[in-house]
């Protein structure tokens, strides 16, 4: 039996199942798309998907749906959707729910449980997802009961989509979905008295940091993923702009700030520029806004903008104070808080001597690499140069894990929010292909290019059974160099050598193996062969793999070593 | 240093859970824990903690994570 559509007037009393009720629930919340797998546990869901004609995307395996749903959340704004079975369905979800809480994405899963009568007797397919989920979700819940189950399915996208964003799992045992029910399709009220969204800052706290921001002599704005959540880009150049401040990105925040923006400084952290990693070294005032001073950013803490006072903007008050001690502590949305800023900061003080300064910076130590034509090797940052060139501003890019993420973060010159995803505090090998496939059924008709390496392609590979299945005209990019480049570089740095496991004996042939998936493959092995074949890439209607063969010994530079501080970089 | 942390949570099965596995993680032993379902509000639960930290930061931090569980309605270090 299925479920009629609901009228907005009257409340219609249908019969229908537990999964119909779900399903009518996920749809309500403006789901467009869901990406998952079936399984024993999940087979009435799968069953009411079949009766309602839901858009759902089969991946290969379930940790493909996570990150295609982080790839698509991550493009589009909205929450991505995941279902998966009951045991190892629900585990191999777990590292992209990790990954989907420190990177803030807002992702609504539904796992399949045993039935209630058998919980909690090792039953087939059993496994305590509650338990195992907790500390990798914002929140989860478990449907005991069939009427709480439209409630929790609309406190599951709230929770997932407001405030700090993140995902939230459902936990759904057979009986329950298979129950069926007389089920009223009125409006259902959340209850979540231990739930707080911040609403604007206190006018307080905005005061003090305008009053900080008009007397700093030396400020500069850390822009993170925060900035891309609240949608505040636009407010973000502005008050850049209006106030003189120059700008550095964090690895996430990238295309929150234009590249090509006067203001700009490039990334911060571990391999950012020189530029951006002196003026967070040398700054009297650091203004974070959306950022929560991860490690890779700040490098050694007790090194860590010792001349500046910090002001740190969040949503999420746990982040302020975590990791950096705060003077001027904002809590609330970016967006918000840039717009209450905007209005309270009167002039400031003359700032052009430290912008020279930071020019000079950046003029004097720009990211460089060795490219010599007459080399046989190909360096990877120049393939991204030249993936740019053809690919342009507009199109989205995805990355994997590791030396060519960070070459990607460098040398791509982000213009624009919303093209640029990558796991950033999980570092998740195995995430960049198959968030292109979320990214590409975001905006089916962008140019989504996923950078990948040799190691993390063969992570989650199985996926490109659904760019065929999809057609999704994906690129996809393989900077192949025979290793586990991150690992190797740090085993060269820090082992003295020793590359233990860092350089496989066998890999497939991606070409072959693309071909046998039904995608076209091209290796690109000569300098000269790379112009043509991108071009023809870009221009390629359906999706193509390119293996490309790339220097294998190349490091990325620049680098703060483990334990130095920002000022102290190699490679510069 | 003892303190005394006090939260006020919504009555379900897995917000002690919760709150046990963020101590675990601050790797923090419990001296002493009571829970007990709260007369005056139906579907509300208290739960009083004596735990013992290095610096008084820790504290901070923890009411801050403690407090970020959606089961949590209020927490307070309340030394």
């Amino acid at each position: 039996m299925t479920l009629t559509t609901k009228t907005e007037d009257e409340p219609k009393f249908t019969w229908g199942t537990g999964a119909d009720v779900l399903v009518q629930s996920i749809l309500r919340e403006g789901t467009e798309v869901i990406f998952g797998y079936p399984g024993g546990a999940v087979l009435p869901i799968y069953d009411a998907l079949y009766r309602k004609k839901v858009r759902h995307v089969l991946a290969r395996h379930e940790q493909g749906a996570i990150h295609a749903a982080e790839g698509y959340s991550r493009v589009s704004g909205k929450p991505g959707v995941v279902i998966a079975t009951s045991g190892p369905g629900a585990t191999n979800i777990v590292t992209g729910l990790m990954d989907a809480c420190i990177d803030s994405l807002p992702i609504v899963v539904f796992t399949g449980q045993v039935a209630r009568p058998v919980i909690n007797t090792d039953a087939f397919q059993e496994a305590d997802v509650i338990g195992i989920t907790a500390p990798a979700t914002k929140h989860n819940f478990q449907v005991r009961d069939l009427r709480d189950l439209s409630r929790i399915v609309k406190e599951a996208f709230y929770i997932a989509t407001s405030g700090r964003p993140g995902p939230v799992l459902v936990d759904l045992p057979k009986d329950v979905s298979a129950e069926q029910i007389e089920w009223r399709s009125e409006k259902v009220e959340i209850h979540l008295p231990g739930y707080h969204v911040p609403g604007p800052a206190n006018e307080k706290q905005i005061h003090r940091l305008a009053g900080a921001i008009e007397r700093a002599r030396r400020p500069v704005l850390l822009a993170g993923a925060g900035v891309l959540h609240a949608k505040a880009c636009d407010r973000l150049r502005l008050f850049a702009q209006n106030h003189q401040l120059p700008v550095v990105n964090t690895l996430l925040g990238l295309g929150s700030f234009p590249t090509s923006h006067p203001l700009f400084l490039g990334m911060g952290g571990m391999h950012g520029t020189y530029a951006a990693n002196m003026a967070l070294s040398e700054c009297d005032l650091l203004i974070n806004i959306g950022s929560r001073f991860d490690d890779r950013l700040t490098c050694n803490l007790s090194k860590f903008a010792t001349e500046a006072e910090i002001a740190h903007v969040d949503i999420d008050p746990a982040e302020i104070g975590k990791n950096v001690p705060t003077k001027y502590p904002v809590m609330g949305d970016a967006g918000v808080v840039l717009e209450q800023l905007e209005r309270t900061t009167g002039s400031c003080k003359e700032r052009q001597e430290w912008l020279r300064h930071l020019h000079t910076y950046a003029q004097q130590h720009p990211l460089h690499y060795e490219n010599r034509p007459e080399d046989s090797t190909i360096p990877p940052q120049y393939v991204i140069e030249r993936i740019r060139h053809y690919a342009g501003s507009d199109a989205i890019v995805t990355t994997d894990v590791g030396q060519h993420q960070m070459w990607t973060a460098q040398h791509y010159q982000f213009e624009h929010p919303y093209h640029w995803v990558s796991s950033g505090g999980l570092g998740t090998m195995g995430f960049g292909f198959p968030a292109a496939i979320g990214a590409q059924i975001a905006e089916p008709e962008k140019t989504v290019v996923a950078i990948v390496g040799d190691g993390g392609f063969q992570m989650t590979l199985e996926e490109l059974a659904v760019v065929t299945e999809l057609h999704l005209p994906i690129k996809i990019i393989i900077l192949n160099n025979n290793a586990l480049g991150m690992v190797r570089q740090w085993q060269e740095a820090f082992y003295e050598k020793r590359y233990a496991h860092s350089i496989p004996s066998f890999q497939p042939d991606f070409v072959r193996l693309a071909e046998s998936y039904g995608v076209t493959g091209w290796r690109i092995t000569e300098r000269d062969q790379i112009d043509s074949v991108l071009e023809s890439a870009v221009k390629n209607p359906d999706p193509v793999l390119i293996d490309c063969r790339v220097k294998q010994m190349e490091n990325v530079f620049p680098m703060v070593a483990p334990g130095k501080g920002l000022k102290e970089m190699i490679g510069v | 240093m003892k303190r005394t942390i006090i939260a006020i949570v919504s009555s379900n099965p897995s917000v002690l859970g919760r709150i046990a596995t963020l101590m675990s993680r601050w790797n923090l032993d419990i001296d002493c824990l009571t829970m007990q379902k709260l007369g005056t509000k139906e579907g509300t639960s208290d739960i009083s903690m004596l735990i013992n930290v290095e610096e008084a930061h820790q504290t901070e931090q923890l009411v801050k994570q403690i407090d970020k569980l959606v089961d949590v309605i209020s927490v307070a270090d309340m030394t």
